[in-house]
Parts: C-alpha cells; sequence; structure tokens
C-alpha cells in the first residue's frame, strides 16, 4: 500500500514536471498556459496527417528555409508566402505590399512625395527633364525642361537606370541635393543646389489644342490634389475660351473613389455615383454633392483605354450613364471593386477588396479572365471604338500621330456644329 | 540505506525531473513547432499589429500569417472557408520566391500527375519535361508560377523565362510516335505563344538601341507588333506544362524547336508507361524507384558482369537511387551532397554493400537525370563502372518532395550530388586505364567510350564533345 502510493507519487511528481516544461513558453511570457498547445498536442497523435492552415505554412517556413540548397532570408519568405496567400484568392486587387512596395503605393495615392518637383525622361548621359513643375523648388533653382542631369551629388549618372536616378534625386523634404546640369548653350556643366520639399505631382495637365477650340485635359490618376487640379487647369481653358472638351483618361488607373465624386459633383448634383455591394450585403451608394455644379456648355469627349481602370472608369462610366457624354476610344481595364488599405506595423500593408461596384445604370463592369489571363469580359464599351494605331511612333496629345485623339477631336466639332 | 545511496538516489531523482522538464518543453516545441495560438487570435491584436508608433518591425512569420489570415477573414468581400487553400497559397508563393526551376510548387492534378510519372506511368502526351534558364543573369523570381492576373503583365515585368525542353520520352507513347526527342523544346502548343526568352532579350535590345536613339521607330516596330500580337497569346512555362502533361483525352498541336528547326505535330494525348524494371538478354533496365532497386539485388545475384539500361530515366526517387548503390558497390565513400550555405558537405556512404560486385556497364544518354545520373556519376567516378552511351542530361540535384494537406505539392531542391575529388593515383589510373570513367565535368557526364567507339547521336553532342 504504501509502496503503491510512493509509485503514484512518484509518477504524479514525474507529470508535474513535464507539464511545467510543456507551458513554460507561457510562463516565460507571462501567459495563461496554451490549452490549445494541448489540445493540438491530443489532436496531433489522432490525426497527425491534417495540418491546420497555420501549421502548414509554418512547418513549410521552416523546411525551406532549413532544407533548401541556398540560403534564405527569413523576412523576404514571410513576404512572400503572405504575397501567396492573398493571391491565392484569385483576386488581382487584393494584393499584401512588402515595405518598400508599400510606400511607393501611397506616395502614388496622395501624388506627394519628398522631392525636386520635376519629371525625368530616359538619356544616355543621364536623365533629360521632361517637365519641371512650376515654382517647384528645382524651377526656382533654374532648372528647365530639356536640361540634362548628369551627376546627382557629385556622382556621374551617365548610362544609370532612370529609376535609380529618380531614387537618388528623391529624398526628405528639407534636405538638400546637389544636381550636376548640362544646358543648352553653356559651356561647363552647372552645379545646382536644391532644397527637397513636399512635392504635390500635376495630374492634370490642360492644352488647348492646336488651330481648334477644343481643350484638352490629361487626367494622369485620381490621386488627392487631382480634384484641385482639375478645377484649376480646366478655369484655365475655360478662360481661353474653349467650345469643346477631351478628358483624356487613357493609361490613368484609376486611385481614390473620393477623387472621381468630387470631380463628378462639378457635372451632376445629387446623383448616384456607383453602388457598393459589400460581403454582408450590406449596399452603399455613394453619391455627388450639391452646390459644386459647373455649368458646362460645350460638348465633351471622354477618352479611355484598356488601361483606364478603377476610379477613371467610375468618371467616364458615370458621365456616360447621365448622358453628358461621348465615350471614344478602347474598351477599359474592368476593374469594379473597392480596396481598403491597411497599414501595417512593419510598414507593409494589405490592399484588401472589401466590395464590389455597379455603376448608376446598373452595370457590372468587372473583369473576368480566361485560364491563360486573357481577359474575356469587363470593362467600358466606348461609343465611338478606335484602336489606337502603333505603326508609326505616338506622341499622346499630339494629333498628328495619336489617331484616338484625332477621332476624338472628330467627335467633339460633330457635335460642336450640332448642339 | 546509507547516506551514499540515498543522494545518489536523489541525485538520479533530480536528474529525472529535469529531462522530464526538457521533454515537455521539446514537446511543446514539436507542437507549436512556430506556430502561435491560430484558435483565439481575434481582433484584440488588431491594435497592435496595425500601424502605430512602435517601431517592432519583426513580427514573426506565424504572427504575420494568423493575423493576415483574420484581417482576410474580416473584411475581405467573399467569405473565406477554406484554410487550406490561403495555406497552399503561401507555400506557392514562398516556393516561387525561390526562382528555382527545380524546386516548383504543382497544384492538386500537377502534384498526382507528377507523383505518378515518377513511378513510370504517363499521362498527356507521354514525355518529361524539364523548365531550362537561358545562360545569363540569374534567376526570375516569379516567371515561374502562373499569376492570376495578365499573362500580359507577367510578360512586361518578369526578367527571365526558361525554356520548357523534353527530358525523355515515353517509348511508343503518344510523342514517341509523333517523333518527339528529348532536348526538343517547346515553342507554340494550340496556338498559344511558349514565352520565348530570346525574342523578348531581342526586343529589349531593340528598344534600348531605339532609347539612345541609334536606330529608329521603325525599325523596331516590326517587332513590337510581332511581339504584342503574341503576348495576346501567351503561355507562362508551367502552363505549357500542363497542356502537355495533364488529360487522357483531347490532342494537342504543338510546335517544337531542335537546333533551330520548329516542326508541328498534333498529338493525341492518352496514358503511357515507362519500362519498368526488367532483366532480359543480359541488360537490366532500372528506374530510380524502390520496388526495382529491391529487384535488382536478385538480378545481379551470382553474375560476374551486368549491363545496365539508365537511359529514360528522367525522375525518381533518391532513396531508391541510394539502395542500388548499396546493392552495387562494396562499403566505402562515393562522394558528397553540397550545398551552396557553405556547409560542410555531406557524405555519400555505403555501409554494407555488395562486397563481390560484378563487372558494371551503364547505358546513358540525356534522359539520364536526377538521381539515375547521379548513379551514374557516383559508380563511374569511383571506378565502378563503365559508361556506354551519350552525354548525361546534366541534373544531380537531390530532391525532397512534400505533399500538402489539399493534395498539392511542391520539389525543394536540397543539395546537388558531387564525386569526391579524385585522388592522384586514382586520377593516374583512371587516365591509364580507358574503360574508368573519371568525369569531374561539371555539368554533365562524357562516358569516355563514345569517343573511341560511338557515334554521337546528335551535332549537339559532338560539337560538345568537341570542346570538351
Amino acid at each position: 500500500m504504501k509502496i503503491g502510493l510512493r509509485i503514484v507519487g512518484i509518477f504524479l511528481a514525474f507529470a508535474a514536471c513535464m507539464a511545467f516544461g510543456f507551458f513554460w513558453r507561457d510562463l516565460g511570457r507571462g501567459q495563461a498556459p496554451s490549452l490549445a498547445s494541448f489540445e493540438r498536442l491530443a489532436g496531433m497523435q489522432v490525426t497527425s496527417s491534417k495540418l491546420s492552415g497555420p501549421e502548414v505554412f509554418s512547418r513549410n517556413y521552416h523546411r525551406l528555409l532549413t532544407d533548401y540548397i541556398r540560403p534564405v532570408k527569413p523576412v523576404e519568405l514571410k513576404y512572400a508566402g503572405i504575397e501567396g496567400m492573398v493571391s491565392s484568392l484569385g483576386d488581382p486587387h487584393t494584393i499584401f505590399l512588402p515595405p518598400t512596395a508599400a510606400k511607393e503605393f501611397s506616395e502614388e495615392t496622395m501624388a506627394k512625395f519628398g522631392g525636386v518637383g520635376a519629371r525625368l525622361s530616359p538619356d544616355p548621359l543621364g536623365a533629360k527633364v521632361a517637365v519641371v513643375f512650376d515654382d517647384g523648388p528645382a524651377f526656382n533653382a533654374g532648372l528647365r525642361k530639356g536640361n540634362l542631369i548628369t551627376g546627382v551629388n557629385g556622382v556621374s549618372m551617365a548610362g544609370k537606370d532612370i529609376d535609380s536616378i529618380v531614387e537618388k534625386i528623391k529624398g526628405q523634404e528639407g534636405t538638400v541635393v546637389k544636381l550636376t546640369v548640362v544646358q543648352a548653350g553653356k559651356e561647363k556643366p552647372v552645379t545646382m543646389t536644391v532644397r527637397r520639399a513636399r512635392i504635390t505631382a500635376p495630374t492634370v495637365e490642360g492644352s488647348v489644342l492646336p488651330k481648334t477650340k477644343i481643350g484638352y485635359l490629361a487626367v494622369s490618376s485620381f490621386s488627392e490634389p487631382t480634384a484641385m487640379q482639375f478645377d484649376h487647369e480646366l478655369a484655365k481653358l475655360e478662360d481661353q475660351g474653349i467650345q469643346g472638351l477631351i478628358i483624356d483618361l487613357r493609361g490613368n488607373p484609376g486611385g481614390l473613389l473620393e477623387t472621381a465624386t468630387d470631380m463628378l459633383s462639378r457635372f451632376v448634383e445629387n446623383k448616384v455615383v456607383v453602388s457598393m455591394k459589400y460581403r454582408d450585403g450590406r449596399e452603399e451608394q455613394d453619391k455627388t454633392s450639391t452646390g459644386d455644379l459647373h455649368t458646362f456648355h460645350y460638348p465633351i469627349v471622354v477618352l479611355i483605354d484598356g488601361e483606364s481602370a478603377s476610379a477613371a472608369e467610375i468618371f467616364s462610366g458615370c458621365l456616360h450613364d447621365y448622358g453628358l457624354v461621348t465615350l471614344v476610344g478602347s474598351k477599359s481595364y474592368g476593374k469594379a471593386s473597392v480596396q481598403n488599405v491597411w497599414p501595417l506595423k512593419d510598414r507593409s500593408s494589405a490592399k484588401i477588396t472589401i466590395a464590389r461596384y455597379y455603376l448608376p445604370n446598373g452595370e457590372y463592369i468587372g473583369r473576368s479572365v480566361d485560364e491563360d489571363g486573357v481577359k474575356t469580359t469587363g470593362g467600358l464599351e466606348p461609343d465611338v471604338p478606335v484602336a489606337l494605331n502603333t505603326d508609326s511612333l505616338v506622341v499622346f496629345g499630339d494629333p498628328a500621330t495619336d489617331n484616338q485623339l484625332a477621332k476624338a477631336i472628330q467627335v467633339v466639332k460633330s457635335k460642336m456644329q450640332s448642339p | 540505506m546509507n547516506d551514499v545511496l540515498k543522494s545518489v538516489v536523489a541525485a538520479a531523482g533530480v536528474t529525472a525531473a529535469c529531462l522530464t522538464i526538457r521533454w515537455g518543453a521539446q514537446l511543446r516545441e514539436k507542437v507549436d513547432l512556430g506556430g502561435l495560438q491560430a484558435s483565439n487570435s481575434n481582433s484584440m491584436w488588431f491594435g497592435n499589429w496595425l500601424a502605430s508608433q512602435s517601431n517592432d518591425v519583426n513580427v514573426p512569420a506565424s504572427e504575420y500569417y494568423d493575423q493576415m489570415v483574420s484581417l482576410l477573414k474580416q473584411y475581405y468581400v467573399e467569405p473565406i472557408g477554406n484554410d487550406e487553400k490561403l495555406a497552399s497559397g503561401s507555400v506557392r508563393g514562398m516556393v516561387g520566391s525561390l526562382g528555382d526551376v527545380k524546386s516548383l510548387f504543382m497544384d492538386s492534378k500537377e502534384f498526382h500527375a507528377y507523383v505518378n510519372r515518377q513511378k513510370g506511368l504517363y499521362e498527356g502526351i507521354g514525355v518529361s519535361l524539364s523548365l531550362e534558364l537561358p545562360p545569363g543573369k540569374k534567376s526570375p523570381q516569379q516567371g515561374l508560377q502562373p499569376q492570376p492576373e495578365d499573362a500580359e503583365e507577367a510578360v512586361a515585368e518578369i526578367s527571365r523565362f526558361p525554356k520548357v525542353v523534353v527530358s525523355a520520352v515515353v517509348p511508343g507513347g503518344p510523342a514517341d510516335l509523333a517523333g518527339v526527342k528529348a532536348g526538343d523544346s517547346v515553342a507554340d502548343i494550340d496556338g498559344h505563344w511558349v514565352v520565348d526568352q530570346a525574342l523578348l532579350d531581342k526586343f529589349r535590345h531593340e528598344q534600348s538601341l531605339f532609347n539612345e536613339r541609334k536606330i529608329t521607330f521603325s525599325e523596331i516596330a516590326p517587332l513590337q507588333r510581332e511581339l504584342r500580337q503574341k503576348t495576346e497569346r501567351a503561355l507562362l512555362p508551367i502552363r505549357a506544362e500542363d497542356k502537355l502533361l495533364l488529360g487522357t483525352s483531347g490532342s494537342v498541336k504543338v510546335v517544337w524547336n531542335r537546333d533551330g528547326v520548329t516542326r508541328t505535330s498534333t498529338i493525341q494525348k492518352g496514358t503511357s508507361r515507362m519500362p519498368g524494371f526488367s532483366d532480359s538478354g543480359g541488360k537490366i533496365v532500372l528506374p530510380m524507384t524502390m520496388d526495382a532497386a529491391q529487384q535488382l539485388k536478385g538480378a545481379i545475384q551470382g553474375k560476374s558482369e551486368v549491363t545496365i539500361d539508365l537511359r529514360n530515366n528522367p525522375t525518381g526517387d533518391y532513396e531508391a537511387m541510394a539502395a542500388c548503390l548499396d546493392a552495387l558497390v562494396p562499403a566505402g565513400n562515393y562522394g558528397q551532397l553540397a550545398n551552396d550555405k557553405g556547409e560542410k558537405p555531406s557524405p555519400v556512404n555505403v555501409s554494407r554493400g555488395n562486397p563481390h560486385p560484378p563487372k558494371i556497364t551503364l547505358l546513358v544518354d540525356k534522359t539520364t537525370r536526377g538521381p539515375a545520373e547521379i548513379l551514374a556519376l557516383a559508380l563511374s567516378s569511383h571506378g565502378k563502372a563503365t559508361l556506354s552511351g551519350s552525354e548525361t542530361g546534366g541534373d544531380r540535384s537531390v530532391r525532397e518532395t512534400i505533399e500538402l494537406p489539399d493534395g498539392s505539392g511542391y520539389d525543394l531542391v536540397t543539395a546537388v550530388y558531387r564525386p569526391l575529388a579524385p585522388t592522384k593515383s586514382e586520377l593516374a589510373r583512371s587516365l591509364m586505364a580507358s574503360t574508368v570513367g573519371s568525369s569531374t565535368q561539371k555539368d554533365s557526364l562524357y562516358p569516355p567510350s563514345h569517343k573511341a567507339t560511338e557515334v554521337p547521336v546528335d551535332s549537339t553532342t559532338a560539337s560538345r564533345g568537341g570542346r570538351k
């Protein structure tokens, strides 16, 4: 009897030791013992083959790190796993953005970043200045369109990739960058010292098409400052007495729904822009505001193509549904979903589709693709379809080489004659 | 009981207790395997996970995973029911990020067919394929895995695409009857262009010339137009593999490329079978499967000389290779498995072995790959066999095959086989005796016999042989 008790006692003592070891991890963290782990222990013995999702991830993550023939960076592997998981949903717009991509994305949405205020194009000697933003730091330092930037901070940029040059010129506002600049008519390159500032990139560029009374507004994205820039450029064109307008949304990947709605409020008052349907069946309508109406007493054409997406499609589809514009160009991309972005604490972010939207007339323009990734349906159908002729070099915005624009001019002109 | 004994018992008790604690902790480690409580995670942690002032950027991988799953479950536009799909997706992403043409993720259909091929059972047109990266810049990041989005975008963004090359043809199978040969590469399937890196490179080169204003637009336009037409219906390499390797009905029209010459064939899909183990006419056909390794032992028993056919051996099981090695050679060291992580290579040892090995002749050619090629190299470079035939395939990687709960799976290259550097005396011996192969060639084996006796199968072999 006494020996029996002693054996039970020893057994219990060992069991206690083992339990102590098992839950040591929790105690070390100051948590209550994890019952989930204990349950998993029991479960593991019964069905060891069926692993839960997180276990599948975790085991294979560790396997790749330890067994693969080459060294693997844990952080990159982690991000690749999360990207893969997110893309398994089959929705190209639900994406995980690792830190660097997340930074670019937020700069795009805001259309604001620390820089000198210029747009560059590739050049064998470095970078060619394509556009200098009015009143930006580069403009004030004397940089002009057509100048060549051959060096940054004393380092030659000849033969460098344009993206890497831009990356070197950009930087935190308030800091200084030295540019070596070659200007036509000057023998020696000059060094410009430019203090970086918060740059708001122009997303709307307006001009009156030569030899016409037609205004041309190229909108490159729907960012935070776009609505304001749109008003500003439109006013400039109207001051010049335009009698027709072409809004070019080709290549416009979209952006913020608020911006599109804001801009649509110039055209229609208190009207539905889109209906959004959420997962729980909840429906929400986005409407234009009242009191921002602008009178357009001239015909308007909107140019779209396969790269006009999202907010660009909402903007053009909505104006089309209310019979305010004629769509010219080629079929648009077909993105009919709304995403929300969650910034995460390691500076990455998650962009998740939270709703689908329908245009005012109830049309759903979301694209579907076949097994080879080729689009089968979706997108806005233009009223006047015309494919871009790329047999010769196209300069967008130049009717001589841009046949879609030429067509748009023709359409506006015909409407101008028969109001 | 005396005091000494008492203290010994006490010490033993304390030690046992400590070991038990350790055992418990290890068990916990095993249970969790880095994974944390997935079941009881809830919105609590959102607060500290979402962007905040905190600069703690290193969130452990499994925690990260759990949190992203919860975020999706809470907000994604469609309900997410299937955890397995998300998990397999994450593994697909991780394997894809290796950018390795030999470590590939396969969905459940692909994986099922792959496992069958290892057993010799083929569907589709009856070929085995390998992905071969063109020489030059290293590894594509995602060119291997089809993304759900546009092929067009993928073509624009990804730097290098591998070629889809036939590594072996099932004798008597549909492709064999259509005249397909190992080494043929796939150019087009059913009117879909199989993305060709050479053409992309040519275009990029012209584009940069154009950017530098060295050529005019009209000079670059025809190629641009051709590429645009092709990318409208393009097939990524893995998709191309699917079209040829999966299914037992219907037919495919394939454009093949052999040494720069293209030919088209329409091939009916069906089932076919690689020759299994056989021992007839003094020749042993040896696939790299476990049961073949078992049968090998019986087949060589009491024989003083054997010929083993290792052709049509594009894939197989490394363990089966080890079992064959064990049956064919006496105990000893037969090379090593090396990795690129700066770790010490592990030796390939045969512990029991065959103390009375027969004289072995191996038949090899470019369809001898993977475990079969390792076997050929292990035997020939250690003076245990003579090679006959032509150059081997050039794949000596050791792979693990992992299946996931939803039936998908992947291959993971864990090491590459290397014969031991031959010692001086061995080298001298092998040079003197021309029957002994001592190839230390980096990528493929050159049977010494073919120089003297065999006519090279095709011009490629001849020119490479000549360079050697």
